[in-house]
């Protein structure tokens, strides 16, 4: 029983802390460069696809033949 | 005897029946640790993968224009693109940027050259490249050889690699290569006077959709212009179909939950003639309930946080998030996401709702139900009877 609850205290706590300390300004160093070099989304995905680079991806424009990448990845 | 309200020897007495049956509780444990966990990493994930997306794009360009012309996308004459966009109302900060995908030693790269003045607090691990040098990602530090990087997209190039962007940043710069401008210009095989497009913040960010028929109209050359709200609805939308997923996850965890309450249900029954003993020696109902709602969660309480906090692991804590993001997604890559701190505890109530409830209103009210009947029924039930 000591054990159940000890367990259940600290992993709560741990969670709390974590919470606290981690989630202020997780963001602002990814965020302030993604400003900076301009980019249009996160590095989320990888690069040459539409998701990553959204501004390639018109109807008109046939994807296949994107001008500077040697192949398609 | 035990004297009501003392909760102290009911929970010594209710360790006391659950280390009688240690392999049933402990298979409970398991099963109530698993369903949580299970529910817990499929909501958690698309819960912070909507945040993430939705906290990043903030600082992304309002707007980008790019050139098109009958063989795709074509090069932008940087200083008449600004002109032409500042002649707009509304138009702040129009950004010719030079960037373009090169094929680098593992695959496909995202090449940018900086026009911007970084602070030196953000630059303090790095120098900004000068020509022949790059600055790289976290993806590719570790594949790199000698310092040195091959690229090649209209041209192939040689860089030097100075620096490595530091690991907070991985969310915006996991793999791209920041060179100089002149270096990418020669990469992307642009001119001088040259940029890939044109990025630009708007004075009312909703203007967006409106003012996209005067900017086009302003340019010289057919354009294509990318909003911003577009891009995030495209995310908003993979996000919330892996929230789909997530629902359809649980869908089997919830059969699962039903079948732990059936097992409860099952334990109850067989452990009739037990209760029965405990009433004809003085016990009174409310002890038996209060015995097993106790029992119950000194059980489901531990199954629960550490259902929580290994899920809560596995999606925010690199590497294990990386894994979890492959898993989830289907094998995009993810280095990690931000961890939202309202929609998380958000998030854990709903799954101590959803599973701790039921689990725990299964116990209490198969416990009312048998321990309501006679004791004398109830020492009946037993099997030499």
């Amino acid at each position: 029983m000591a054990i159940a609850i000890g367990a259940s205290v600290l992993i709560a706590f741990g969670l709390a802390a974590d919470l606290l300390l981690r989630c202020p300004h997780q963001d602002n160093d990814a965020g302030f460069w993604i400003q900076a070099l301009s980019l249009s989304s996160p590095a989320l995905q990888g690069a040459g696809t539409s998701g990553r680079h959204p501004e390639m991806s018109h109807p008109a424009v046939d994807l296949r033949f994107a001008a500077g990448l040697e192949q398609m990845p | 005897m035990i004297r009501p309200g003392h909760y102290y020897s009911l929970a010594v007495w209710s360790a006391r029946e659950i280390q009688r049956q240690a392999g049933r509780n402990i298979l409970m444990f398991v099963s109530l640790f698993s369903l949580v966990f299970l529910v817990a990493t499929a909501l958690f994930f698309s819960q912070a993968l909507d945040a993430t997306w939705k906290q990043l794009l903030e600082k992304a360009p309002d707007i980008v224009i790019r050139r098109i012309d009958g063989g795709g996308w074509a090069p932008i004459p940087a200083d008449e693109a600004v002109r032409c966009a500042t002649r707009v109302p509304g138009v702040i900060d129009p950004t010719p940027r030079l960037w373009g995908v090169a094929t680098g030693p593992n695959g496909p790269l995202t090449v940018v050259a900086s026009p911007a003045v970084v602070p030196d607090e953000m630059m303090a691990p790095l120098k900004p490249p000068s020509e022949g040098q790059a600055v790289v990602g976290q993806a590719l530090a570790d594949k790199i050889q000698d310092k040195v990087l091959n690229l090649t997209a209209m041209n192939s190039l040689r860089l030097e690699v100075t620096g490595t962007f530091p690991a907070p940043t991985l969310l915006a710069t996991h793999d791209v290569v920041w060179t100089s401008a002149t270096d990418a210009r020669y990469l992307l095989g642009l001119l001088p006077h040259q940029a890939s497009d044109l990025a630009i913040h708007l004075f009312r960010r909703e203007e967006e959709q409106a003012i996209q028929a005067d900017l086009a109209a302003a340019f010289p050359w057919p354009v294509s212009i990318t909003d911003r709200s577009t891009s995030a609805l495209r995310h908003h939308t993979l996000a919330t179909r892996l929230s789909g997923i997530a629902v359809v996850v649980c869908i089997p965890a919830l059969l699962a939950l039903l079948l732990i309450i059936t097992g409860v249900v099952v334990d109850s029954n067989n452990r009739r003639n037990h209760w029965g003993l405990l009433l004809s020696m003085g016990w009174t109902i409310r002890d038996l309930v209060h015995l097993q709602v106790v029992k119950a969660l000194i059980i489901g309480i531990p199954a629960l946080f550490c259902g929580l906090a290994s899920a809560y692991a596995a999606v925010f804590y690199p590497p294990a998030a990386g894994v979890t993001a492959f898993w989830m997604t289907g094998g995009e890559r993810l280095p990690m996401v931000i961890l939202n701190r309202d929609g998380v505890v958000i998030t854990m109530l709903e799954i101590a709702a959803m599973i701790g409830l039921p689990y725990l209103a299964a116990v209490f009210l198969t416990c009312v139900r048998t321990v309501a009947n006679d004791p004398w029924d109830l020492l009946q039930a037993d099997s030499w009877n």
